[in-house]
């Protein structure tokens, strides 16, 4: 219980630390942070549950982008402001560097490995971070087809032809 | 037969012939002067929704957005403004625009793009800007001003982002299951890092892949000179944090995200372009090792 206290407890620092490098204001700093520590919370328990790398990092990637999005909507910004922030503790940036080191030193078994591991990675951070847009994109394309208006701010389903 | 008056008869038939048709070209030529200067007055509204539109990509490109996302925000103040025929194209370095107003010549727009730096905020404002036209949409001469006042979001000091990255990195550090001592060093590393980044930063045409290398090669030498004094109990813990400040994540994401929204051309690029990042960081930290590892 300590150890998963202090991992979310640095995931926080981390990406608010990382929040300030994309120049987030201060006022919002903590709420990426907080965006960070729920997706590495459900990192943590989708690894839990299973060792697929695909499931447990679509899972991850889930939860951040959810995440954020309700954020955004509730602080009238972004989804991308608090977005990069809630990925920073899913980002496959050790993956990624040991397969380039494979790479460089030519050890081909590794290699093969690391960058399998790695296309997995970017699969499941991918597909995890598109469900959540595709889901808000549906709501307003049934309250459309219900009758209803669409959002003011048109998205690419109902932009008018020109 | 006088030749003169005759050759003058025959001048002025000739002359009023010619008044005549002068007239008639006067006529013609004020004409199209009048509808190429109307035509001069719509271009330049075009030309101020391009000039504006442009502007737009290049720094929602450049602050970090999603391509995907700043095409549909490009073609939603393309259909604000009832711009016909809109065609925007984005690479990671290129954005082309095209449109026009109705009845008139297509207008074009190309830029070069700069290297990414994430700024999350003018990123939002422009956004929110986007937003704001689509409500009230403004005169279109007024839309750069509207942008720069946007678009004035300087970066945090040097001092500030040093920190920022310094408590992500430390963090990290405890993350790798790393000691104090790694993390001191790591810190140093760091400083080193962003101190070489910022003043290569402030000369022009300087490569950041190789900027990447000779910073890689610096801390990756670092760590095996702490390892060797025993400071440090595992160098290669200490590149691999080092690392995470100049690794490519956030793009590399955004590469996995385009191809999944069948982007393939941007994906690719942009996948190929975080390789190659990649690829200059490990030579440098190789480098290191190969000259001074064991």
């Amino acid at each position: 219980m300590q150890t998963i206290f202090f991992t979310l407890l640095f995931s926080f620092f981390c990406s608010a630390g990382f929040g300030v490098s994309f120049r987030i204001s201060p006022k919002e700093l903590p709420i990426a942070g907080a965006a960070g520590v729920l997706t590495r919370g459900a990192l943590m328990l989708a690894q839990s549950v299973t060792d697929n790398r695909i499931a447990y990092t679509l899972a991850a990637a889930a939860v951040g982008a959810y995440a954020a999005r309700l954020i955004s909507m509730v602080c009238f910004s972004t989804t991308t402001k608090f977005l990069y922030p809630a990925f920073v503790p899913i980002i496959p940036g050790d993956l990624l560097y040991n397969t380039v080191v494979s790479l460089v030193t030519a050890s081909y078994g590794d290699l093969a490995a690391n960058s399998s591991q790695l296309a997995q990675a970017l699969l499941g951070l991918a597909l995890g971070a598109s469900i959540v847009p595709l889901f808000f994109r549906s709501k307003d394309y049934w309250r459309q087809l219900r009758g209803g208006e669409g959002r003011k701010f048109p998205c690419s389903l109902f932009r008018k032809k020109v | 037969m006088d030749a003169g008056n005759m050759d003058m008869g025959n001048i002025d038939a000739r002359n009023t012939g010619r008044g005549n048709m002068d007239a008639r070209n006067r006529n013609a030529e004020n004409t199209e002067w009048l509808r190429m200067r109307d035509m001069a007055e719509t271009e330049t509204d075009a030309d101020y929704i391009m000039d504006f539109a442009l502007a737009l990509g290049e720094q929602l490109i450049i602050c970090g957005g999603e391509l995907w996302r700043a095409e549909e925000i490009l073609h939603t103040v393309f259909q604000v403004y009832e711009m016909e025929d809109a065609s925007v194209m984005i690479l990671p370095n290129l954005l082309i625009i095209s449109a026009r107003k109705a009845g008139h010549k297509v207008v074009t727009r190309q830029r070069n793009i700069g290297e990414v730096s994430v700024n999350l905020e003018k990123l939002t404002r422009l956004k929110r800007l986007v937003h704001e036209l689509c409500e009230k949409p403004e005169e279109p001469e007024k839309l750069m001003g509207l942008f720069r006042q946007a678009a004035d979001v300087p970066p945090y000091s040097f001092g500030i982002s040093l920190a920022g990255l310094l408590c992500a990195i430390l963090s990290l550090v405890y993350l790798f299951h790393g000691s104090l001592a790694e993390a001191g060093i790591v810190l140093l590393c760091i400083v080193g890092v962003h101190g070489i980044k910022a003043v290569s930063g402030q000369i022009q045409n300087v490569n950041h892949m190789a900027v990447n290398a000779a910073a890689a090669f610096l801390a990756g030498s670092a760590a095996l000179f702490a390892g060797m004094a025993g400071a440090a109990v595992d160098p290669y813990l200490i590149m691999i944090v080092s690392a995470f400040a100049m690794l490519p994540g956030i793009p590399l994401i955004n590469s996995a995200r385009e191809l999944l929204y069948g982007r393939v051309m941007s994906g690719s690029l942009m996948l190929l372009q975080a390789f190659l990042e990649t690829v200059f960081i490990v030579a440098g930290f190789y480098l290191a090792i190969t000259l001074f590892g064991r």
